[in-house]
């Protein structure tokens, strides 16, 4: 029975042992299976805070705890990365302490990479006195290492208000989680990482896509900001662009509507060498945070920065240049990290290139627009100065330059007003757009109470009145005007003519924004200039004209005159001529031979009768040829002359010469003599003109010579045959011998010598000779005689004279 | 027949003077006839049929070359002399006068001697 006993006892035992057993193994498994679900469960989350959030919630089911926090090792720190069951949680999250430095449990933990139970912390260490974790005073307390392949990457810290409640078994199952958790937390991070770094790079990606798609430096500032605010939670920002030498303006600005108008950073302009942090950031090229700036001594208040606590400056460095930099700030002091430096360093990199290009873009657009500007200008201005000299119609001018100065200033109108002879209005001519409906063409505007054109006048000087309709420049008649027009700006440029003012041109807008440029005012008084002189020109062409169509319609009328006069001369002088010569006639015929008185007065009287009415048919006849040689210089001069062509001899001209002056010679019992060279050729011309020539030369040589000989010499030099008459009479001064042959100049003072023949006489030869091709010219002494001589031209292919 | 010699002129003292300068020939029987414009002279040719007529160029109504041209074309009057007293007496005048169908031109001033003389002439008187 014993042994039944015994082995019922021993039955007993090993049941019991069994029943432990299984109750172990299910523990274990219970265990196992809490293990077995926190790594399924840690597997399948990937986000920090879940792993975290899931490591607190499991842990509690294998090892209880009041509070607990998971604390990652950052360098020597560790930071307090989650908890759980703590009444202060925000404050305590980011927490973080130097186990090595401070008297705390977590030392040991971290020296010894094990697992470290306190019976009673709050007694042993002075800090967990003060703490106050959750609902009570923290008294037991574990910590437990976060190792990942042998490395520490953190702990666990397990509170309880008990004292002495955790155990060495306690330890074995949250060390034996811990694995679990730490490769947990290991992987989240790592992803975390991942997925942070590869989400940069495509913020920065698609920056640098979006940054290098533009080239306007506005749509890149926005690009810049945008990106910039998912890279670095800030609070405002501004984009600075180095202008000149020294001066650092805001271009570009965020997140300044919740304290001030953003307009007031917008125009924060400084000169950055005086500020020595920023001044670094611009010279070193080196990213600046100021952690707090209270604590900054050479931090620059400025309304703009008055929130500001936390500070950050990143250089826009292009081709090793600085071009300007960009600023973050916080509310919250030291909140920029280095990897906020290094994110906005990034994104500044590829900003300052975009920026760069769109201002190289810019400077270059501005180039070629002002290049393009200036080709316009030019262009115009050379318009209107090739019509200023060629166009010499005064309206065609100014329509040309008010059309051309419209396009170039982008004028609404151009208005040409010239200034009346009185100076008391201006009166408009011209107008672009032209066909105006109504056209101002016409319009008088009287100078009085139009004070700027008076000044404008006064002065010379372009007056540019920016608010037309209210301007006190003007009277309220002109500004009524002006609304009426809906004018904003106009330009009143004066034209100068010979420094006078001969009017106003003006352009006008119609534009509230437009107001005409210092660079506008130059270039309308430019074309100013231009038209004034070409006006001036115009004015002086007409002028001209005007003189030479008088002057042809003199003539005309002179011509017209002689023909009328000469008829009307002759027609009296005929009745005289004709009378006397019949008087005489009568009387000699029938009167005087039947007067048969001795008387001696009556005799006297018969032979002053007869010698008077010889006078009267003498002048009478002197008279007509004063008429005929006035006649013929008029129609040759007006070219109505119909000239022959005909064979002709020297000799026979000359002969038929002698023959006409025969009586004339005879009557001053002077001797004329014929020299001519025998074989002259054949010449052609008009004979009948010719023989007026030589007579008119005898007619002279006989005039002035009162005794002597009078000789009519012909002979052949070269290609010429020269006709002279030579006389010995009274001869002419040297100064006076041009003056023979200008019409109505007769040598000598017409007031006390009585001039002899018609004056015209020598200008009739020298129209005919001229006509033949020759040339007539005097040679004299005076007192000793004068040789007059013409040339006629032999032709090329000459004849002997037939005899 | 009757001898006729026509004068036309719009000055009276002309036509005076050719009348004095034709003194002779009336002597001789020869009638003087006077007109002092150009429709005047024109209608006296027609009428009067002279053989010798002294016209003057420039007149008012009808110019000497429009009656001289009425009277030898027109009319086709060919058994008149006609001599024109142009003051001109330039050529383009004296062709013109040709032109216009005129027998002979005289300038003024005229020689009454000369005047007579050919007048004479035309008519036979030698």
């Amino acid at each position: 029975m014993t042994s039944t006993q015994s082995l019922e006892t021993r039955y007993q035992a090993e049941l019991e042992a069994l029943q432990k057993r299984a109750s172990e193994l299910e523990a274990r498994g219970a265990e196992a299976e809490t293990l077995y679900a926190v790594t399924q469960a840690l597997s399948t989350k990937l986000s920090l805070s879940e792993v975290i959030e899931v490591i607190l919630s499991e842990l509690e089911k294998v090892v209880p705890y009041d509070s607990c926090s998971v604390q990652q090792l950052s360098d020597h720190d560790l930071v307090i990365i989650g908890g759980r069951g703590f009444s202060n949680m925000s404050e305590i999250l980011g927490l973080c302490f130097d186990p090595s430095s401070s008297d705390d449990p977590s030392n040991e933990v971290v020296r010894t990479r094990s697992p470290f139970i306190v019976e009673d912390v709050s007694a042993r260490y002075e800090h967990f006195r003060s703490r106050v974790h959750g609902k009570g005073q923290i008294r037991g307390w574990m910590g437990v290492p976060l190792l990942f392949e042998n490395r520490l990457i953190g702990m666990l810290a397990l509170d309880k208000f008990e004292v002495g409640f955790y155990t060495s078994e306690h330890a074995r199952l949250a060390m034996a989680f811990a694995a679990q958790a730490a490769t947990a937390i290991e992987h989240a991070r790592r992803y975390e990482e991942t997925r942070q770094a590869k989400e940069t790079a495509e913020v920065l990606r698609a920056a640098n896509v979006a940054l290098t798609q533009s080239l306007n430096l506005d749509m890149i500032f926005d690009t810049l900001l945008d990106y910039l605010c998912k890279l670095v939670p800030y609070d405002c920002v501004s984009i600075f662009l180095i202008e000149g030498d020294d001066i650092l303006a805001a271009r570009a600005v965020a997140g300044y509507e919740r304290w001030m108008d953003p307009r007031i950073p917008l125009s924060v302009r400084f000169e950055y060498r005086k500020i020595p942090h920023i001044n670094r950031v611009v010279t070193e090229q080196e990213s600046l945070i100021i952690p707090d700036v209270g604590q900054f001594p050479g931090w620059v208040k400025v309304p703009s920065g008055a929130h500001v606590r936390n500070w950050l400056a990143v250089p826009l460095v292009a081709s090793g240049k600085t071009i300007g930099l960009y600023s973050m700030d916080k509310t919250i002091p030291h909140f920029f990290t280095e990897e906020h430096i290094r994110m906005a360093e990034t994104l500044a990199g590829q900003a300052a290139i975009a920026i760069q290009n769109a201002l190289l873009f810019e400077s270059e657009l501005i180039a070629r627009e002002q290049a393009e500007k200036q080709t316009r200008q030019l262009t115009a201005l050379n318009r209107v100065a090739q019509a200023a000299t060629s166009m010499l119609d005064v309206k065609n001018i100014l329509d040309l330059a008010a059309s051309e100065m419209m396009q170039l200033l982008n004028a609404r109108s151009v208005g040409i007003a010239l200034l009346n002879a009185e100076g008391t209005c201006v009166q408009v001519v011209t107008y672009a757009p032209i066909n105006s409906d109504p056209s101002p063409i016409g319009l008088v505007i009287p100078l009085a109470g139009n004070i700027a054109t008076q000044n404008v006048i006064k002065t010379r000087q372009t007056v540019v009145i920016q608010d037309a309709q209210n301007t006190p420049l003007q009277d309220e008649a002109t500004r009524a005007v002006m609304r009426e027009r809906n004018t904003h700006c106009i330009m009143i440029t004066p034209l100068l003519a010979r420094g006078e003012v001969i009017g106003t041109i003006g352009p006008d807008t119609d534009d509230p924004e437009r107001v005409f440029t210092a660079e506008e005012v130059q270039l309308a008084e430019t074309i100013a200039s231009q038209m004034a002189g070409a006006i001036e020109n115009a004015r002086l062409y007409n002028q001209a004209q005007e003189a030479q169509a008088f002057a042809e319609a003199a003539n005309v009328a002179k011509s017209g005159f002689l023909s009328n006069v000469s008829h009307e001369l002759r027609t009296p002088l005929t009745s005289v001529i004709g009378f006397a010569k019949m008087t005489l006639k009568d009387l000699r015929e029938h009167i005087f031979p039947n007067v048969t008185a001795e008387d001696r007065k009556v005799k006297r009287a018969i032979a002053q009768a007869d010698e008077s009415l010889g006078i009267i048919i003498s002048e009478g006849e002197r008279l007509t040829s004063l008429i005929n040689n006035l006649l013929d210089l008029a129609k040759i001069e007006e070219g109505k002359v119909e000239w022959k062509n005909e064979p002709l001899r020297v000799d026979e001209v000359i002969e038929r010469a002698t023959m006409a002056t025969a009586s004339l010679v005879a009557q001053k019992e002077l001797t004329l003599v014929r020299e001519i060279e025998p074989n002259l050729p054949l010449l052609s011309g008009d004979r009948d003109r010719l023989i007026q020539v030589v007579i008119n030369l005898i007619s002279n040589a006989v005039k002035f010579t009162s005794q002597g000989t009078v000789t009519c010499r012909a002979y052949r030099e070269e290609h010429h045959i020269i006709v002279s008459v030579i006389d010995s009479g009274v001869g002419i001064a040297p100064e006076d011998q041009p003056k023979v042959f200008e019409k109505f100049k007769q040598v000598g003072d017409t007031l006390t010598e009585k001039p002899q023949g018609t004056g015209l006489g020598l200008p009739i030869c020298k129209e005919i000779v001229e006509h033949h091709g020759g040339r007539i010219w005097v040679e004299s002494e005076l007192g000793k005689g004068s040789v007059f001589s013409f040339s006629l031209l032999v032709p090329a292919e000459e004849s002997p004279f037939q005899e | 027949m009757d001898k006729k010699i026509l004068i036309v002129d719009d000055e009276p003292h002309l036509r005076l003077l050719i009348a004095r300068a034709l003194q002779d020939l009336e002597d001789e029987g020869v009638e003087l006839l006077t007109a002092n414009d150009g429709e005047a002279g024109l209608a006296m040719i027609q009428d009067e049929r002279p053989q010798l007529v002294f016209l003057d160029v420039m007149m008012p109504k009808k110019n000497g070359f429009e009656v001289c041209h009425t009277v030898k074309y027109e009319l086709g009057i060919q058994d008149v002399c006609i001599i024109l007293l142009t003051a001109k007496g330039q050529e383009i005048d004296i062709q013109h006068g040709e032109q216009m169908g005129a027998d002979l031109y005289m300038t003024k001033p005229f020689d009454p001697d000369d005047l007579l003389a050919k007048a004479k002439a035309i008519l036979g008187f030698e």
